[in-house]
Formats: structure tokens, C-alpha cells, sequence
């Protein structure tokens, strides 16, 4: 904490330096120099554990800083950016440690590293540690840190030590070492846990996780569960970490000590067997309150003297839950701006600012956000409006391109010699990779010169600019069609669809005697109210209750459902799935058997008629990516999946048998793999990529893979308007091209035979 | 009553595909869509399809054109803020936009044409009596002597037939000309053709003044005459001798009747047809407007007035105040009035008269520019859409009639859209290859299927692009000089008896070399570009392919203006097969007529020696003729001999020099129209598309070589060969 250093003052003139506003032009990058390079991260000595690092820090007092899905800086330039929750006020004497490693090809003296807070630059580097994780460590201003949001960027800019090709900007990386960064706080200033709100700040540890471990001693009740579902939900709405999982047990348990968030629940009798010290209202009220344990440090209780007061000291949150930000457009729990239907957003709305770039792949990236009713993946097209530049020396053959949720979509080909200015040029942008929720969106410039072709040394270091985007560059997004799909995996992961709509309770069905099975259902509703961005209101209800006319959520073991259920949600019996290993399913493949049927379809398939067959599918699908699935009219027959052994976790969705509603079965081989599988799903990315009507998330690697909705159901969610229904139709008809054609024909045969008619009426007759 | 239930349904199914067609589906759909409809298309045309299935091809076509239009306006316009592209990219749709349009509006019309009508004989009831006016202007005495005498020898009780020499090259005007040359070359005409009416019994009709042209011609004849019905022969349209049995009917049957139009059949190819030698086998340009269109327009009460070959009602006239004159074709501006106070027209689809057209290329653009002009006048001075009195159909069909006349426009905007990008690099149509592909391939392909369906026999592919793109040059300047000053154009006669000596350029050909030039060095930027700049070689070969195109045409267009000499005049002759006797140097020869044209004959003669006749001799042929009230021996000059062992071939020219002999020839070729309607027919094949693209690939590439030669053989001979036009110099 002895490190002060006079980065204060330099860090203060740099800021307006880097809030770049200067329109376009062709001079040299004007770049913040007047930030002092800090020559730090070479004297913290090599440490195999990152906690040896720091002297003896204080724990509540050092806060992870990276989220693990933000570690990566790829390319000539990239940028991270997220938010930190502090519940601190203005802290002093705050540290950055950052450590960090780059790929070996990017050269030092031309590469940077800076970190921003609050629009502050707090630090820049040379990036120079290509053969081990180097630290690095400034002080923060005073100031710069608030209670409160704090927003983090982490931007690199970084060219290859020798090569000039587009190629090799991939090369060059740089990694952050989440362990090894984080923010360090005096003692006294440090972020803490006191209040309920406070929760909004609940840190991280250095995987990105926040683990909450809830006792509650009436756990086997149904008032219970359905206190300890609702108590989830509210902590994922508050907390919005990357990763939240729960535990939960009667008594207080050997994790209270680790987690990064420990909640005794019951009423006053259930909690006093506990053992531990409870605030005196909760005799008499309703209370959720932190108190300060000498062993365990905070504990949250939430208590009251009766069931139904637990229940209302839990409805009490309601009063700090007020939304963030205030602003409707954007995304539930994020700033993600919400694209409506027919919206249309400003670059620098979504982060991006007018800047130049001297380097050959200019890469920056924004998101934004579609509703849960998103539905023109077929048809949709939306446009950019560029506003950019590219100077004289820049050749024909670079390209603009656009890559929707890592995706290519739209590649423009820059054609003119000699520079140019793009005025709003419309860049048009399938919206096939869209997704309901956030998406992704990446814009490259492959910028190539005759000096790339040579590439004498230094070319790679230049800084005349050779591209220029300008904020006042646009995204415009045309009306689109908006109708629920079911089943719809991806619409339920970005907003809870359709549980998140108004309506009454939803039924969640488990089995409340397994305390890994109500954990894991704690962890799935506390992602969910995260992605709704309310309080879904849930009911508990027993696996076996009758929910056929209902919309319901089921959480629990696959031999804890009926086969009724796996069945309608599309999954093969336990019996015949690889989570019961069943000897004699095993033998039955007989290996002689499958090889000669293997045989037989590779012949077959390599006969000329079939190739030809193959090549021009091949060709339709490369030029106009269509396949064979747009030109069927049924969709195909659901075939149960087989979970197999790998397979940790299942997430399915299908329509109820009466099929007026939804369910979504979430299921494991067994329940200490549900909690595993649930902790590992709702991590925010891995979250983000439910899709289909069936995902599976195997803990191993942490994979996912998804099976797509054949026949799918539209549940409309908008009033009826001519206009929505006509953007549905041309969703629906561009994936059904047959049908569509079909369509086209018979109304045109119809035509002609009531033409006929008319004619035959009107006029002279023949 | 049927209709309230029709209606509604039509109009129903029409916005079901209407909405079906503007869903924004993806290019996927789209393609899935064009391939399935285009292939059904395909599939029924081997079928040739009639009645329903005709209209469910035409519906078929008319989805992907409408899914053309719709894609096309909404994405692929350049954005304003690119004013460089969006002005030739906006024109641009303008034209195709107007070629769309003008589709939809044929659409309508030829719908379903008429079936060709049960011929109505006037007999038993009192015949009406009939004015026959032929009004000249400069033609010679030669044709109308033809003319007169087809028109005498009409099956028609003589005492009600008047006929009429309408001469405007002879009036009081013309004679006291102050020019003293023309004043004697009117006064001998005035005295030429006033011997001729006398020498055939017909009444001989001038003027003061040349007031309104030929509208002022008839009108004046109007107040001379007083037959219940006129009826109009153009000084070379010699009239067949059925043609007032197979029209007077009509009109008894509807006393609101005041036309019955008939086609014009011609006996010489057109300038076209004759340089790229396709007279006899292709079907002639203005078939699809008389075989087809005018047949269509019958079907809305709407067929019109073409100046000749109809014959009108004098008391519908008089109600209107006589033929209009306000533009330049007072024909059809004659029946606008007309329809529009509620009379009737009918279209009789059978040839009734034979003519000639303009055999040069000069004469021929004349022509057109008057058409192009006249009608421009009426839309602009009659606007046909906002006339009171007419029909929703008639306004249809006449701005249909008239609009097509703005195809100077779109044609010229074709020919230079892709030399913008090929040369300037214009962006002027927002689109990738593949969209290209897959909506512009599809409506291109619709559409020449629905032109092959609406005129197949009628109309081959391309040739109407030929005709419009040879027109266009020429009338384009015409076009909007009327726009400017609706009131200015001034009617030319066109000549018709001009004829070309020998293998010349026409005097039109300069900017048709000048074109073909362009778009040569088009192509081969194209091919520049292509190798130069292959990360956009897709755009480069979509346009470039489109430039080709347009040089195929040019090329074409560089035979049509490369005129083929003609060792004789060129008509067609007209196979008869009729029995005669031949007397040459007094000796009397049995025979055949073989065929015959306006100027001679084919006789085949049995038991002569070839070698006592000789080329220049004289004789005399004989035979029964079909009309009543003529006899006699027709003179002839042998003009060549061929020996075929017991027979003998002459090919002999008339020499006729009375009334009678006239009314002989009349006799032999305009006796029976029949033989007209077979030799149509015998050129009415439809190709289909693909033998037909073929087809005209080939002639493209024959004409493109033989009007290079010309222009090669015309740089070494020097202009001279320009003064060699013979015949009248009149237009």
C-alpha cells in the first residue's frame, strides 16, 4: 500500500486525452502520451500461488476484478468491458493488480495495455511478458472508484513483431490471469457486507464464481422450499455475478466458511437451532438483516416468527430490487440496449467511439439486445449505417466484415482505389445468428496495403491511419416479427420465456427432500430472475403433480420423473439412456453389424448419382445457404434423446400435453449431478448458450451442444396488427421454402381459374 | 349476377397473392420459390396451354414479376446520399418500373383475346350504301390504278358503291404553288390521275387547301359523299374482293357500330424483315398488333381505327364532326372520340387488303415517328385515362396503345445503364450476384416466358427488343420534341414505293456504328475489369453480361441498316394456280399462273420451244377471271424464260394499260384473300424461348458480319452510293 505513486495527477490529464471526439482524419493517431508508461509488473517475484503474492491482505479486502470470459485480448486491438458492483464508498488507497502474458509474436514496443475505470485511464503498459505472467500494479486515484457501478475496460492495442499479414494479427493475444488480478483495499476501506443490498457487490472468487450457502433448517417443507426458491431468485437479481450456485443444508454447514455468501433462513425457531447470533426482532418480524459472526464472518438472516413472515421478510426486498439504470431500453440486468422492433441505436450508444486505426484488422465489437419473441432468424435483415473512412494507400480487396454472435454474416468488399469516405453506407446483416437476449456484434476491417506486400521493418509499428469509424455510424434494425416459439430454449435463457411473463405462480416441480435437488433448483431460479429481470413468481409442487394444462419447470433426477414427462419433453427413458449403464444394451450393438451397414452406406454414398446429388447440395447450401431442412414440409419426426454417459446435465423444453403451455425439464443422472450440472449452466455464458429444444452440458470441459426445435409451436405474445402477423409469415414461410412455393402456387392456380371466370363475365365474349 | 359473387373473389385471391408475393421471405424462399414456378412454367408450355391454364401460366409469371418489382423497390435502390448513383440507379427503375407497367397493362388487354369472328353476311336485308375513299397524297399513278380497280372488282351491288380518289398532290393549293416545278408536277398529276378515275368509272376529288392533312382529306370527302358507310383504303392497301361481304354485316347488327377494323397485310417485307431475310419464315412485325393486340382490344370494345382498311359508320362520323385532326394519327384519335361518345368498334381478324410498307430503313423510321408522335399527341392533348365518356377497359386499352410509345426511353436507359459501371464505376443497382441471380435471372426468364405465352406464334424472342431498339434511336429526339411541344409535329406521308438499287447504309445507319462501338469497348473493359479486378469480377460479369447482350443487339441492328440491293422489288408473290392462256408472237400456249405480285407473274407454259422465246418479248395472257364484269387479255413483258423439258417458266411483268388490264391484275392477286390468311399462318410457329434466344443469336451474328462488310465496303466506295435511292424521294 506504500506504493504511492504520482500516477494520480498523470492519470487525471490522460482522461480527456482518451475520450477521443476528433472527426476523421488523415494525420497521425493522436495517441494518449501523455499517460506515463509505469515500468511495473517486473519486480513482484515469480510465485506459484497468487495469493503469495500480496502481503498478508485482509480477505474481504481484495476483489477480483475479471470476470473468466473477459480474459482474452485478441487481435491488433480488442477491448473488455464490464461493470464491478462496489459496496464501498469511495474507497482510498485502492490498488490494481493486473496480472498478465502475451503471445510471444507481439511486439513490446509497439504493443500497449491499459485499464480504465469510470472512463478514468487508471494504467497503461507495454506489453512485454511473453514467457510467464507478469504483475503489475498501480494505485488508484482517490475518486476514481465509487459505491456503486464502476465501469472496467481493459483495452490492448498490440502489433506482431515482424509479420505484416492479416493472418498474423491473430497471433497475437494476450492473456489476463483472473487469479493474479483484482482490486486491494486498505483494511478499513474495503468493500463489506452489511446490508441487504450489499449483496449487488457479493465478490468473485478467481474463477469467476460467487458460491452462497444457505442454512435452512425447515429444508423438507414446502414452505421452506418455496422461501428458499424465492430467496435465490432475489439474491440472482441482486448479485447479477457471472456465476452464482447455491448449497443448502439444515444446519449450518462446513462451506459457510468459503462461501462468498452465507444465509441462515427459517423462523425464529427453526434458525435458533443454528447456534448462531440472531438479531432480537426476529422474534416478532419480519427480518433480513447481516449479522457479523466472529467465526463465520457476515451471515445473512432472513427470519420473521412464522413461515409466512419468512415470507414476507423475503417479499420485503422488493424495496431496494429497483430496477438498474432506470432506462427501458435495455436488457433486463444489463446495459445492453433492448432493440425493439423497427429501433434503430447510434454507435456510440453501444460503446463505440470515433477513432482511427493504423493497424490491418480493425476489430471492435457491441451488443445488443432482441426480445424474447425475436422471430426473423429466416427472414430478418438488419442494417448498418457506416460512417468510416479508409485512407489512400489502403487496397482494393480489404473488406468491411460482420459477424453476428461470432458468425459471419455480411462481407463488403471495399472496391475503390485511392481512399474514401463512407457516408451512412448501408451494410446490410442477416439476423440468422440472432438470438432472443444479448447478442454480439463484430465489425472487422481487413485493411491491406501495397506496404503490408513488402513489409519492411517497422511497417507493423506504423501509425498512419488507415481505417476510421466513426460513432455516428448506426445500427437499424427493421421491424421485425414477434411471436414466442415453444419450445425455445435460447428465448428461455434470455428471459425466463415463458415464465417470466405476467401470470400467475409457476409450478416447480422437485423433490424437496433432496437437499442437492433444492439447491440446484435455487441455482436455475436465481439465473432465471437474473435473465427476467424480476422475481418469476415460482411455486414449489411435487414431481408427480399433475401439470398437464400447465406451464411448469421440473428440476429434478431423471428416475425422479415420470416417463411421461422425459417423454413428452423428448427424452429417452432412463432405461435406455447411457445414465443407467445397462450391460445389455451395450452388447446388442454387434460390431459385425454396424461395420458391414457402415460399408454399405459409404458405397452407396460415393456412387456418382449421389455425389453429383451431394455436389449440388453442397453448392446451394455454399451460395445461398439453403439446406435440404427449408425444403420439407413437415417437420421432422422427434426422436427421444438418449442422454449418454458424458452428458451431466439436460435442459429440455417441450409444449404441456394439452399443449397450452410450456415445459422446460431440467434434469441429471442423479442429484449430486444436478447441483453440479446447474452450478455449471448457469454460468452466464454457458447459460447464454441454451438453444433448441434440448441442450445438453456435460461438466467435463464444460461443453454444451443443443439438438434444434423441428416442429415448433407460435404462441403469440403481441396483439394481433396486420403487420406483425405478415413479418411472421415470411419468418415462417423462409423456413418452409417448399411450403411457401406450394403457397404461391395454388393461390396463383386459383387465380388463373377465377380470372377465367371473370373474364368470361366482363368484356365482349368470344 | 354471377359478378358479385366473382368480384369479391377475385379480388380476394389476388390480395392473398399480393401479400403472399411482398413477405419480406429470404433469398433462400425466393429461390426455392422462382425455381419451382419457373419449372411449372417450363413443364405447362410443353403443352401449349389454353384457356385456365394459359391464365394460371400467366399468374405464374405475373408472382415472380411482382416479386421482382417488390424486391427491387424496397433493396435495391442506391441510397440518395450517393446522388452520383442514385439519379442513373432511380432512372433506371423508372425504366423498368415503365416496362413492368406497360406488361401488366398487355396483361389486361390480350387477357383473352377474341376468337376470330363468325363472318356476318349482309344478305337479306337492305343493303346500305358505301363511300369508297382512297386518299393519295403523292403516290403514284401506277399503284392507284391497283388500288382502284381491287376496289371495283368488291363483291357489292355496283349502284351502292361510290368509290373516291381523294387526291391531295392535286389541289388548287398544291397547283398554284408559287414554286413552279411543283405547280406543273401538280398539274399534271391532277390531269394523270382525273384520266385514270375516268378511264375506271370512280369519282376524282380534290381541294382548295391542304388543310389537316389526311383528316382534312376525308373530312372533305365527307361533305361531298353521302353513303351510310365509308370505307378507308390507303392508296397502296388494294382491297380483297370479299372485304365489304365480311364487314357491312356488322353493321346492321349493332346500330352503335361505327368501326370494323381489319388487319393490314403486306406484301413486301419491312426493312427488318428484308435485310435479315426473314420475311418468309418469321412472322411479320405488326402480326402481334393485328393478330393478337387488336384482337385483345376487341375484347373491351376497344379496338381503334388504323387508318386504313376498316370501314366507318358516316353517321357517327358527322356526330364527332368528321375524322379528328388535332394529332397526327387522326386515326385512332378519331376513335377515342368515337368510343368516348359511345359507339362501338369491332375487329375482324382476317386480312382483307394487301399492301406495301416502307422498304427502306429511312422511310420506315419516318413512319414510326409519326406513330410515335401521333400517339404521344393523344396522350398528352386526349389523355386517354381522364377521357369522360370512355370505359375503364377502353382507358385501359389506350394508354396501353399510346404509353407504349414511351419505349424509347427504357431502351435507351437499358443500352447505357451497364456502360455506367463499366465505365464510371456507378453503383446504380444494390445487389449481390446472388440476389441478382436469383430475382433479376427469375423475372428476366418470367418475362420472355409470358411474352412467349401472350404472342409465341406471333412474336419470337428478342425480336421485339430488335424492333424497339432499332426505333429508338431515331425516336428518341421525336419523343420529347412532342413533349416539349405536343402541338408541333406535322404529317409526313411515308413513302413506301422507295426501293434500294444495290447493297448500300442506310442514311440512319451512323449511330447504330457508333453504338455497336460503344459497346464493344464495353465488352472489352468488361474483360479488362474482369482479369484486373477479380474481387469484383462477380458484379463485373453480371454487367458485363447484360453489355453483351445489348451488343448482340446492336450487332442485329447493324444488318438491319445494311440494305440488301434489290436486283427486282422485292414482294411477295402469291401462289394462285390458276388456268390460262398464253399468246405470244400469235401463237396461243396453254398454262398455269403459277403465283403473282403486284408487278408480275409466274406463268408455266406447255408445248413451246424454250429457245423461240426470248427475254423483252411481248404477249398476252388470258384467263377466267373471278370477278363479274371483267374480261379481256392482260399485256405482258417476258422478263425471263426457264426450260423445264415439257414446260416452260416465264417469268413475266404486266404491261398494262387500261382500266381493264388493271382490273385483271386486281383480279389475279387481290381476288382471293384466303391465299393472304395461308401465308400467315404458314410463318405463325412458335420456337419457344431457347430455339428462339438461339435463332436469334445466329441472325445477331450474320447481320453483326455482314454490316461490318458494309460499312468496310462503304469507306472504300466513298458516300456515293447514297444518291442511288429509287423511286419517289417523299417523305
Amino acid at each position: 500500500m506504500k506504493r504511492i505513486l504520482p500516477l494520480l495527477f498523470a492519470a487525471a490529464v490522460a482522461a480527456p486525452a482518451l475520450a477521443q471526439s476528433v472527426p476523421f482524419d488523415m494525420s497521425p493517431e493522436r495517441r494518449p502520451a501523455d499517460i506515463r508508461v509505469l515500468p511495473l509488473g517486473l519486480p513482484v517475484p515469480q510465485a506459484p500461488d497468487a495469493a503469495a503474492v500480496v502481503p498478508e491482505p485482509p480477505e474481504p479486502a481484495r476483489l477480483h476484478l475479471v470476470p473468466p470470459a473477459e480474459t482474452l485480448l485478441s487481435g491488433e486491438i480488442a477491448l473488455r468491458r464490464w461493470s464491478l458492483y462496489l459496496n464501498a464508498d469511495s474507497p482510498h488507497d485502492a490498488e490494481l493488480h493486473l496480472g498478465y502474458q502475451n503471445s510471444v509474436m507481439v511486439a513490446p514496443e509497439a504493443s500497449r495495455l491499459r485499464v480504465s475505470i469510470n472512463g478514468m485511464a487508471v494504467a497503461e503498459t507495454a506489453i512485454q511478458s511473453p514467457d510467464r505472467v507478469s504483475d503489475f500494479v498501480v494505485a488508484i486515484p482517490d475518486g476514481v472508484l465509487r459505491h456503486g457501478r464502476n465501469d472496467i475496460v481493459l483495452e490492448a492495442s498490440q502489433r506482431h513483431r515482424t509479420d505484416c499479414t492479416v493472418d498474423s494479427t491473430y497471433a497475437l493475444r494476450t492473456e489476463i490471469d483472473p487469479a493474479r488480478t483484482y482490486l486491494a483495499f486498505s483494511d478499513s476501506d474495503g468493500p463489506r457486507l452489511a446490508h441487504v443490498e450489499d449483496i449487488r457487490g457479493l465478490p468473485m472468487d478467481a474463477r469467476g464464481q460467487a458460491r452462497v450457502a444457505v442454512a435452512a433448517p425447515g429444508l423438507g417443507e414446502d414452505a421452506t422450499a418455496d422461501n428458499l426458491v424465492a430467496l435465490a431468485e432475489r439474491i440472482g437479481l441482486l448479485a447479477e455475478m457471472p456465476q452464482l450456485s447455491f448449497t443448502t443444508s439444515r444446519e449450518i454447514g462446513e462451506d459457510f466458511a468459503t462461501a462468498e455468501l452465507a444465509v441462515a433462513i427459517g423462523t425464529a425457531d427453526e434458525l435458533a437451532t443454528l447456534g448462531i447470533d440472531l438479531p432480537d426482532e426476529v422474534g416478532y418480524l419480519p427480518v433480513s438483516r447481516f449479522v457479523d459472526d466472529p467465526v463465520l464472518g457476515p451471515i445473512l438472516v432472513v427470519g420473521g416468527p412464522t413461515p409466512q413472515a419468512v415470507e414476507r421478510a423475503l417479499a420485503d426486498w422488493a424495496s431496494i430490487m429497483h430496477p438498474r439504470g432506470g432506462a427501458t431500453e435495455t436488457w433486463p440486468g444489463t446495459d445492453i440496449p433492448l432493440l425493439a422492433s423497427g429501433g434503430s441505436i447510434d454507435f456510440a450508444a453501444v460503446g463505440l467511439r470515433t477513432e482511427q486505426f493504423s493497424g490491418r484488422r480493425y476489430a471492435r465489437e457491441f451488443d445488443v439486445a432482441v426480445p424474447a419473441d425475436f422471430y426473423a432468424q429466416s427472414y430478418g435483415e438488419a442494417k448498418i449505417m457506416l460512417d468510416a473512412a479508409f485512407a489512400r494507400d489502403v487496397r482494393p480487396g480489404s473488406r468491411i466484415d460482420v459477424y453476428v454472435n461470432d458468425q459471419i454474416t455480411t462481407t463488403l468488399p471495399i472496391m475503390e482505389t485511392g481512399g474514401g469516405v463512407l457516408r451512412q453506407l448501408p451494410i446490410r446483416v442477416g439476423l440468422r445468428e440472432m438470438r432472443p437476449g444479448p447478442n454480439r456484434i463484430r465489425l472487422e476491417a481487413i485493411m491491406v496495403t501495397d506496404a503490408d506486400e513488402t513489409c519492411v521493418a517497422g511497417t507493423t509499428a506504423s501509425e498512419t491511419p488507415r481505417f476510421g469509424l466513426f460513432s455516428s455510424s448506426r445500427l437499424v434494425m427493421p421491424r421485425f416479427a414477434r411471436i414466442a416459439q415453444r419450445p425455445d430454449l435460447s428465448a428461455f435463457a434470455a428471459a425466463a420465456a415463458p415464465y417470466g411473463g405476467a401470470g400467475g405462480p409457476v409450478p416447480l416441480a422437485l423433490d424437496i427432500r433432496s437437499p442437492e435437488t433444492v439447491a440446484a433448483s435455487m441455482t436455475v431460479a436465481s439465473r432465471l430472475a437474473a435473465a427476467a429481470g424480476k422475481v418469476i413468481p415460482l411455486e414449489v409442487v411435487a414431481p408427480e403433480t399433475d401439470l398437464a394444462t400447465r406451464s411448469a419447470l421440473f428440476v429434478a433426477p431423471a428416475a425422479r420423473l415420470a416417463p411421461a414427462v422425459l417423454a413428452q419433453a423428448g427424452i429417452a427413458a432412463p432405461s435406455e439412456s447411457g445414465w443407467i449403464a445397462d450391460e445389455a444394451a451395450t452388447a446388442a450393438a454387434v460390431p459385425g453389424n454396424v461395420d458391414a451397414l457402415e460399408e454399405w452406406r459409404a458405397s452407396l454414398e460415393n456412387s456418382p448419382v449421389r455425389r453429383r446429388l451431394r455436389d449440388l447440395g453442397e453448392t446451394l447450401q455454399e451460395n445461398f445457404d439453403l439446406s435440404l431442412a427449408a425444403l420439407r414440409l413437415t417437420p421432422g419426426k422427434i426422436e427421444p434423446y438418449a442422454p449418454s454417459e458424458a452428458d451431466t446435465l439436460l435442459v429440455a423444453q417441450a409444449s404441456n400435453p394439452a399443449g397450452n403451455g410450456t415445459w422446460t425439464v431440467i434434469t441429471a443422472p442423479d442429484a449430486a449431478a444436478l447441483g453440479e450440472g446447474a452450478a455449471g449452466v448457469s454460468e452466464v455464458r454457458s447459460w447464454g448458450a441454451l438453444a433448441g429444444r434440448l441442450t445438453v452440458y456435460s461438466a467435463v470441459g464444460g461443453t454444451m451442444a443443443s439438438l434444434p426445435a423441428l416442429g415448433v409451436d407460435l404462441v403469440p405474445t403481441q396483439p394481433w396488427t396486420i403487420a406483425n402477423v405478415r413479418l411472421i409469415a415470411a419468418n415462417w414461410m423462409s423456413a418452409h421454402a417448399l411450403a411457401y412455393s406450394l403457397l404461391l402456387a395454388i393461390a396463383c392456380v386459383l387465380l388463373g381459374v377465377v380470372t377465367l371466370a371473370l373474364l368470361s363475365l366482363l368484356g365482349r365474349r368470344s | 349476377m354471377k359478378k358479385i359473387v366473382v368480384w369479391p373473389l377475385w379480388a380476394l385471391l389476388a390480395l392473398v397473392l399480393l401479400s403472399l408475393v411482398t413477405l419480406p421471405v429470404s433469398l433462400q424462399a425466393q429461390l426455392v420459390g422462382s425455381a419451382i414456378i419457373l419449372g411449372a412454367m417450363i413443364v405447362m408450355k410443353q403443352f401449349r396451354p389454353d384457356g385456365v391454364w394459359r391464365l394460371v401460366a400467366l399468374a405464374f409469371g405475373t408472382t415472380i414479376v411482382l416479386r421482382y418489382v417488390y424486391w427491387r423497390t424496397t433493396s435495391t435502390i442506391p441510397p440518395v446520399n450517393q446522388i452520383e448513383n442514385f439519379i442513373p440507379g432511380f432512372l433506371l427503375y423508372l425504366a423498368e418500373m415503365y416496362s413492368v407497367g406497360m406488361l401488366a397493362l398487355s396483361l389486361f388487354v390480350v387477357a383473352k383475346p377474341m376468337s376470330p369472328r363468325e363472318p356476318v353476311m349482309p344478305a337479306g336485308k337492305r343493303l346500305p350504301t358505301v363511300d369508297v375513299f382512297i386518299p393519295t397524297y403523292n403516290e403514284d399513278a401506277e399503284m392507284l390504278a391497283n388500288t382502284i380497280a381491287a376496289a371495283q372488282a368488291m363483291n357489292y351491288p355496283k349502284d351502292l358503291v361510290t368509290i373516291w380518289l381523294l387526291d391531295d398532290g392535286g389541289t388548287e393549293q398544291k397547283r398554284g404553288s408559287d414554286k413552279i416545278l411543283e405547280a406543273a408536277a401538280a398539274e399534271r398529276r391532277h390531269a394523270e390521275l382525273r384520266g385514270i378515275c375516268d378511264d375506271f368509272g370512280i369519282r376524282y376529288l380534290t381541294r382548295a387547301r391542304n388543310e389537316h392533312a389526311k383528316a382534312g382529306n376525308l373530312n372533305n370527302a365527307l361533305q361531298h359523299s353521302h353513303g351510310e358507310l365509308v370505307a378507308v383504303f390507303d392508296a397502296d392497301h388494294a382491297p380483297a374482293r370479299d372485304f365489304l361481304e365480311r364487314t357491312v354485316g356488322y353493321f346492321a347488327e349493332d346500330p352503335k357500330l361505327f368501326l370494323v377494323q381489319t388487319p393490314h397485310f403486306f406484301l413486301n417485307p419491312d426493312p427488318v424483315e428484308n435485310n435479315l431475310g426473314t420475311f418468309e419464315k418469321m412472322p411479320s412485325e405488326n402480326e402481334m398488333f393485328y393478330g393478337i393486340i387488336q384482337r385483345g382490344l376487341d375484347k373491351w370494345n376497344g379496338s381503334f381505327f388504323c387508318g386504313s382498311a376498316a370501314l366507318l359508320r358516316r353517321e357517327a362520323l358527322e356526330q364527332t364532326g368528321g375524322f379528328s385532326g388535332v394529332s397526327i394519327t387522326e386515326d385512332c384519335e378519331t376513335a377515342v372520340d368515337l368510343h368516348a361518345s359511345g359507339w362501338n368498334s369491332v375487329y375482324v381478324d382476317k386480312p382483307l387488303i394487301a399492301g406495301l410498307q416502307p422498304a427502306t430503313f429511312s422511310s420506315f423510321i419516318g413512319q414510326r415517328s409519326r406513330w410515335a408522335q401521333g400517339m404521344m399527341q393523344i396522350l398528352l392533348l386526349r389523355s386517354p385515362i381522364f377521357k369522360r365518356g370512355l370505359s375503364m377497359p377502353q382507358r385501359l386499352c389506350y394508354m396501353s396503345s399510346t404509353l407504349f410509345w414511351l419505349f424509347p426511353f427504357p431502351r435507351m436507359i437499358f443500352l447505357v445503364a451497364p456502360l455506367c459501371y463499366l465505365f464510371l464505376d456507378l453503383q446504380i443497382f444494390t445487389a449481390s450476384g446472388s440476389e441478382f441471380l436469383v430475382y433479376t435471372l427469375a423475372y428476366m426468364v418470367a418475362n420472355m416466358l409470358m411474352q412467349n405465352y401472350l404472342y409465341g406464334s406471333f412474336r419470337w424472342p428478342w425480336i421485339s427488343e430488335l424492333y424497339e431498339y432499332m426505333q429508338s434511336v431515331h425516336l428518341l429526339p421525336a419523343v420529347i420534341s412532342v413533349m416539349f411541344n405536343p402541338r408541333k409535329p406535322t404529317f409526313k406521308v411515308t413513302a413506301k414505293d422507295e426501293s434500294v438499287s444495290e447493297d448500300r447504309l442506310s442514311e440512319h445507319a451512323r449511330p447504330f456504328f457508333l453504338i455497336f462501338g460503344i459497346l464493344l469497348a464495353g465488352l472489352a473493359v468488361s474483360i479488362y475489369r474482369i482479369y484486373t479486378e477479380p474481387w469484383k469480377a462477380d458484379v463485373t460479369l453480371v454487367v458485363g453480361g447484360w453489355n453483351l447482350l445489348n451488343l448482340i443487339m446492336a450487332g442485329c441492328a447493324l444488318g438491319v441498316v445494311s440494305e440488301r440491293g434489290q436486283r427486282r422489288v422485292f414482294t411477295h408473290r402469291v401462289k394462285v394456280s390458276r388456268r390460262c392462256e398464253c399468246r405470244i408472237s400469235d401463237q396461243v400456249y396453254p398454262g398455269t399462273i403459277e403465283d403473282v405480285s403486284v408487278h408480275g407473274a409466274r406463268v408455266v407454259i406447255y408445248g413451246v420451244n424454250a429457245a423461240e422465246l426470248s427475254r423483252g418479248m411481248a404477249g398476252e395472257i388470258s384467263f377466267e377471271p373471278l370477278t363479274e364484269g371483267v374480261g379481256g387479255s392482260l399485256p405482258i413483258l417476258i422478263r425471263a424464260v426457264g426450260d423445264d423439258g415439257d414446260t416452260v417458266a416465264l417469268g413475266c411483268r404486266y404491261a398494262p394499260e387500261t382500266a381493264e388490264h388493271r382490273r385483271l391484275i386486281a383480279d389475279l392477286i387481290f381476288a382471293n384473300s384466303a391465299q393472304w390468311s395461308e401465308f400467315q399462318i404458314s410463318r405463325r410457329r412458335n420456337p419457344g424461348v431457347l430455339l428462339g434466344t438461339l435463332g436469334f443469336l445466329v441472325t445477331s451474328v450474320r447481320a453483326t458480319g455482314r454490316g461490318l462488310s458494309y460499312a468496310l465496303a462503304a469507306a472504300f466506295r466513298g458516300s456515293g452510293a447514297r444518291e442511288e435511292i429509287k423511286g419517289g424521294k417523299k417523305a
